[in-house]
């Protein structure tokens, strides 16, 4: 059986990836879908019940809560995901070159990732938050900035495997250039490895992304965020504690999808592995 | 009746439905000693782990393993407890990571005496001691304070074999006591085994790979291949009269051995003249 | 093993140095200049000569190895600067700062072992049971919530709805639990899982079968299992243990504890970078002792690593 029939045969795999695909079109369709504008106060409607108008009620100021929450996945999903595109392009960039030429450039690299891994990614993210400046780019650059190190350091080893492997000694000594190389045998190879990777972390991202949001540190009110709007359900509290229940459910949701998918991704890739947790359960 | 009462012995694979050994068939009186040969993979190991409860939880055992009539697969789990160790002891084979890494040998040897029969600690380790000298350990005391990283292979099996002696069991199942051990070594300590036998009267399963060995010790014979038994009798019937062309195959490959080894050995010798 | 403490010791030497580097060079490399950001907190008019007085006044003006050969000494001294906003000087702040947090991760590391110790032996051993089947599923809750919702909902139910707890502040043993469990519950499920399958792990390993084999009582060998799996989770919990220590930024802001975390946030937001700066190398150097400290213990319960491999 190959990866995708096995991925296909995992029911709360395919179910997770339903979920997370209809996430990412409810959040870029939000403009079309959601019944109301996000951003619209609307103070005589101040914390309506659920209606048909407004179907999980209304805010402090009167803004509909399911528009806040699908314009929220565009901030909070599309963006972790953005962001973990762009520490994966990174981080594959720099470890296939790490890997690949070996050497001095490779030392270079090499040195850097051992600096900054010898943070841990919080005290990290925190750091470049602090002297780039609050805001929801300065925390997108703090996650790539915290994690790339992490995956060049694991590509540059599947490089390393790959490399060694015969039929890409046999491209070199058949005079194929570098960048063909890389292109045309090293990334297929070393993709699925790291797809796995990027599914555990995106979870992670989105927990630090809402996290900081939460905090002040990352999005800036009124734009609509999963965390940012339980920072202000946090300050009605003790009046309207409902408020807190839709931001968090879908933060919950989505992360657990991920974490669940990745899991299942790969148990896919490694069916031996598999055999054990058939066991375990 | 016979000691141990092995029938129908079938083990299968509950994840990939592959069956390890099947319909395994003998038994075992007291003061006898069975050999099971048969090549690598064939389901030795598997057997050995099955008698006594201890196939891994993937594995689906049926069959029946009678200790005194007793089935022991569907005895509770605290009475073969019981039964393991003080009944029926096993020596690895693989010595190397028998023993756990962080504990001295002196402590698994003296918590195993001492769970298992009525000694203190002191008395315990004395006779760990006096064991593990039996045993051609020439610094026991030594030894017991070493970790399993710290001893080779072949005095980890010694260790093994000494602690199965001082336990005393009804049954000892040997799996391929000796292939850790030089070819000294190994005289010695079969040769223990043998004296081991007639002083307590012990059963006893011996499984290697030397058919020489087996011949020296056991009595009756098994051999397997591929998870089957195809061969089970008296010693001297089996190398007499193989029944099973792969028992025969098995005594040619040895004749022929020891044949091209003699003539080895004469050639060295001529060369030498 | 002496020897193998020093060299442990020894090799984080070049690792501080490394850390202590790129925490300024961070800080350094601000698009925001210190000298503007100290003028404008200070609510002064960022004239040109103001700001050249206080890059002079900040020694902003020299080259960049030499402010950072002045500054390490200075860090060394424990002479971090002084805070842009309150004047004051940073370790000050920190010494004022850092005993709430101590209190607050050290509460909740003692809760996150003992919790997760238990349920994780119990789970191990009862592998398959109701019982593990429902921790399990806390487990996987626990991993996909937020922690800052947590936190709320746990403000909300004991210290609103109940009131059993304050909401926030920091007066007497009473204000520490809820920020405590708080802080615990994300590292309890980690640590649960972790100990159950490296304990399900190591029971099929061959030293187990032995034992079984010597007929040994199921609690010694849940000992031996234990023991051998002890390791992997203490390396975890030492790299946790600064993860933690980060993790109090958001308890911290939740619940008003008046620790490192919520200094350093309000640093951020005030862009107070010396208060920030100390922030960073302290938990650096932070997360590279407690890994020291971790190996060494572990080496100290492995004869392997004890006697030099
Ligand atoms: N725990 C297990 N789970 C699944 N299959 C197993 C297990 N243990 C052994 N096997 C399989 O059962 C077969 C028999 O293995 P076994 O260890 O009994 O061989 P053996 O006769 O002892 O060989 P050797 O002489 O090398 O020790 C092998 O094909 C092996 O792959
Ligand atoms: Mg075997």
């Amino acid at each position: 059986m190959n990866f995708w029939m096995r991925l296909k045969s995992d029911r709360i795999a395919v179910l997770c990836m339903i979920l997370l695909f209809s996430v990412v079109l409810l959040g870029i369709f939000a403009p079309l879908i959601a019944p109301h504008d996000p951003l619209e106060p609307n103070i005589k409607f101040k914390f309506a019940d659920n209606s048909l108008e407004y179907p999980l009620g209304t805010d402090q100021l009167g803004r509909c809560v399911l528009s806040r929450l699908l314009y929220g996945i565009k901030t909070t999903v599309v963006l972790s995901l953005l962001t973990m595109g762009a520490t994966l392009f990174i981080g594959t960039f720099l470890g296939i070159v790490a890997g690949f030429s070996r050497g001095k450039v490779d030392e270079a690299i090499m040195r850097l990732c051992d600096v900054l891994l010898s943070f841990p990614s919080e005290v990290m993210i925190l750091a470049i938050v602090g002297m780039l400046g609050p805001g929801l780019t300065n925390v997108v650059i703090a996650n790539i900035a915290a994690k790339w190190a992490w995956y060049t350091r694991m590509i540059r080893s599947l490089v390393m495997e790959y490399t060694d492997k015969n039929y890409i000694r046999f491209a070199k000594v058949a005079g194929c250039s570098s960048s063909h190389i890389m292109r045309k045998h090293l990334l297929p190879g070393v993709l699925g490895d790291v797809i796995v990777l990027a599914t555990l972390d995106t979870g992670w991202v989105i927990l630090t992304i809402s996290s900081l949001s939460f905090l002040g540190l990352g999005v800036q009110a009124p734009t609509p965020e999963w965390g940012m709007m339980l920072s202000e359900a946090k300050n009605i509290m003790t009046t309207h504690p409902a408020q807190m229940l839709p931001p968090g459910i879908a933060i919950m949701v989505v992360v657990a999808a991920f974490n669940f998918l990745g899991d299942s991704i790969r148990d896919a890739l490694d069916p031996k592995g598999d055999q054990t947790k058939a066991v375990v359960k | 009746m016979s000691l141990l009462n092995i029938r129908n012995l079938t083990v299968c694979d509950r994840r990939t439905d592959e069956i390890l050994i099947k319909d395994i068939h003998f038994e075992i009186d007291s003061n006898t000693c069975l050999g099971i040969v048969g090549e690598s993979g064939s389901g030795k190991s598997v057997t050995c782990k099955a008698i006594l409860g201890l196939a891994n939880p993937w594995l689906e055992v049926t069959g029946q393993v009678l200790l005194e009539g007793n089935n022991l697969l569907n005895a509770e789990q605290e009475t073969l407890r019981q039964i393991r160790g003080k009944r029926i002891c096993m020596i690895l084979q693989d010595a190397m990571t028998a023993f756990d890494p962080l504990y001295t040998i002196g402590c698994q040897m003296v918590e195993t005496l001492c769970e298992n029969g009525q000694y203190n600690k002191t008395d315990a380790k004395i006779i760990a001691m006096e064991t593990l000298q039996k045993m051609y350990i020439r610094e026991p005391r030594l030894v017991l304070k070493k970790y399993a990283h710290q001893l080779s292979g072949g005095m980890l099996q010694r260790c093994m074999i000494a602690l199965a002696m001082a336990l005393k069991p009804d049954i000892l199942i040997a799996d391929e006591p000796t292939t850790a051990l030089d070819a000294i070594n190994q005289r010695e300590v079969i040769e223990e085994f043998q004296r081991l036998r007639q002083i307590t009267g012990m059963a006893m399963i011996f499984i290697s790979h030397d058919l020489g060995v087996v011949q020296h010790l056991a009595d009756k014979i098994l051999v397997m291949k591929d998870g089957e038994q195809v061969e089970y009798g008296p010693i001297e019937q089996v190398f007499e009269k193989p029944q099973h062309i792969y028992t025969r195959y098995l005594l040619d490959t040895r004749k022929a051995l020891t044949k091209s080894f003699h003539e080895a050995m004469k050639v060295r010798r001529s060369n030498k003249c | 093993m002496k020897r193998y403490i020093l060299q442990r010791v020894l090799a984080i030497f070049p690792i501080l140095i490394g850390i202590s580097f790129f925490a300024f060079f961070l800080i350094n490399s601000s698009p925001s200049d210190p000298a503007e950001v100290a003028l404008r907190v200070n609510e002064t008019v960022a004239t040109p000569e103001a700001i050249a007085t206080m890059r002079r006044e900040l020694g902003l003006d020299k080259p960049f190895l030499l402010r950072y050969g002045t500054w390490l000494l200075d860090s060394l001294q424990g002479d971090f600067g002084n805070s842009y906003i309150t004047k004051q000087p940073v370790l000050n702040e920190m010494n004022k700062a850092f005993p709430a947090t101590l209190a607050l991760a050290s509460l909740s590391l003692f809760i996150t072992m003992g919790v997760s110790m238990f349920f994780g032996i119990w789970c191990a051993v009862h592998e398959g049971s109701v019982g593990d089947k429902i921790v399990r599923g806390f487990i996987f809750v626990g991993t996909a919530m937020p922690s800052f919702w947590a936190g709320l909902l746990i403000m909300w139910l004991f210290a609103v709805k109940f009131d059993l707890f304050p909401t926030s502040g920091m007066d007497g043993f009473h204000s520490i639990i809820l920020p405590a469990v708080t802080l615990s519950l994300t590292f309890i499920s980690t640590y649960i899982r972790l100990i159950r399958n490296t304990m399900i792990q190591n029971r099929q390993e061959n030293y187990v079968l032995y034992a079984k084999v010597r007929g040994l009582k199921e609690k010694t060998i849940t000992r031996h299992i234990f023991k051998n799996s002890l390791q992997a989770s203490l390396t975890a919990l030492g790299m946790s243990i600064p993860k933690l220590i980060a993790g109090t930024v958001i308890v911290e802001n939740i619940f008003a504890w008046p620790g490192i975390g919520r200094l350093c946030v309000t640093a951020i937001f005030n862009r107070d970078f010396p208060i920030i700066e100390a922030y960073i190398v302290m938990m650096a150097v932070l997360f590279v002792v407690c890994n020291l400290i971790m190996d060494i213990v572990c080496a100290l319960l492995d004869p392997r690593i004890r006697q030099g491999e």
